[in-house]
């Protein structure tokens, strides 16, 4: 733990890798003008055998184990650096297809980087071919704080539950009261997942592969809830056509005040194999 | 026209109709591609605590401002600094100018009393 000052001296920066490309893929220039994870460096690409490596040379005193450690308790600090491992990926993706690392691969140079290279090979040629002319698009689906309302009116029970509170002496109309509001809670929720079911099916059909990630608890406009936080891996020729389905999807749930908002194209993180350390 | 061109116009349309939000960014970049263990350990489960206290903050802008990590909204306007500055400066020109009027007014007072 004590060396690592010492070696931060002896080697001051390391090899911050992106993800992967094939080789000769990105004119040199796509690159020119991004700036990599840490302020002003540059990226670069370390190239061996058909493939290449999007990496940035950067200061050991920000990505050292030690100062690294420190800095992943900085919200602000890791917001930066993510958004700009993004841009990268989003400038290699603008030219051919891209295989995303996760944030944090560092390697102590670019021997290293080749070295990975070689022994990740196969796997990493044979995902580039899977994923050639696809993109990722994400499509996020909310709902509105209305939709409760609507639900409890479109319920016969909960109709005749309000009918019978009418008439009620207090205690026994809490206790009805209560009852009412989770029945509609609990039947606004299966609602919800089956806008959101339906929606991600048709969307699904579209694609070349399909991801329902978990709806982030994101405030939308006003009250609105996120009810799909979908991914979509789409041919680029086909891209037309998924956005006619999530047109025809937004139609379908349209009287309900449902809304989806379309995101990218991304580099596709969501269909890549992840961990195997 | 090349493919390339092609195909840059097509991301361009993308990339013009929708501004990516940061919690978009960082789900994806953050707990999606592939993990590799480098040379350098990350201690995983640090970046995932983070990932959820920012996750957290993003999920309410006021709060993000609140704490000062709404540098994203100033990316977007990157003449935001400088309009404070401008607005700044008005406010202490308009200052200047009211503290001027003051005395003015009140020597004008005077001398309306004195009248």
């Amino acid at each position: 733990v004590t060396a690592t000052p010492q070696r931060a001296t002896e080697a001051a920066s390391a090899a911050y890798v992106y993800g992967v490309v094939p080789a000769g893929a990105l004119p040199g220039n796509v690159l020119a003008d991004v700036e990599g994870v840490a302020p002003g460096v540059a990226v670069e690409l370390v190239e061996h055998e058909g493939l290449a490596a999007l990496v940035s040379r950067v200061p050991l005193a920000e990505f050292g184990e030690e100062p690294l450690a420190e800095r992943l308790h900085d919200p602000a600090w890791l917001a930066q650096r993510a958004r700009a491992h993004g841009r990268v990926l989003q400038q290699a993706l603008a030219a051919g297809s891209v295989v995303p690392f996760r944030f944090g691969a560092l390697f102590a140079g670019e021997d290293d980087v080749r070295a990975l290279l070689a022994a990740r090979g196969a796997d990493l040629s044979e995902e580039l071919r899977r994923l050639e002319g696809r993109v990722e698009l994400g499509v996020k689906g909310f709902a509105p704080g209305t939709l409760a309302g609507r639900v409890r009116a479109s319920l016969p029970e909960a109709q005749q539950l309000e009918q019978e509170l009418a008439g009620l002496a207090p205690g026994r109309r809490y206790l009805l009261e209560k009852q009412l509001d989770g029945l509609v809670a609990r039947e606004t929720a299966a609602a919800r997942l089956r806008i959101a079911e339906e929606s991600h099916a048709a969307l699904a059909a579209a694609a070349v592969a399909a991801v329902a990630n978990p709806p982030r608890d994101e405030t939308g406009a006003g009250d609105e809830e996120m009810f799909l936080n979908g991914a979509y891996l789409v041919g680029t020729g086909a891209r037309d056509a998924f956005e006619a389905r999530l047109e025809a999807v937004g139609a379908r749930f349209e009287e309900l005040g449902v809304r989806y908002e379309l995101t990218g194209p991304w580099p596709p993180y969501n269909f890549v194999e992840s961990a195997r350390p | 026209v090349s493919a390339l061109d092609e195909r840059r116009s097509q991301l361009a349309r993308y990339q013009g109709s929708q501004p990516d939000s940061l919690a978009d960014v960082l789900e994806r970049v953050l707990d999606k591609g592939i993990v590799i263990a480098g040379d350098i350990r990350i201690n995983l489960l640090d970046i995932e605590l983070l990932t959820v206290r920012l996750r957290l903050l993003v999920a309410s802008a006021d709060k993000a401002k609140e704490l000062g990590i709404d540098w994203w909204e100033r990316d977007s306007f990157l003449s935001g600094g400088d309009e404070r500055g401008e607005l700044e400066d008005r406010v202490e020109r308009l200052e200047e100018a009211l503290r001027e009027r003051g005395i003015e007014a009140s020597g004008d007072g005077d001398s309306a009393a004195s009248d």
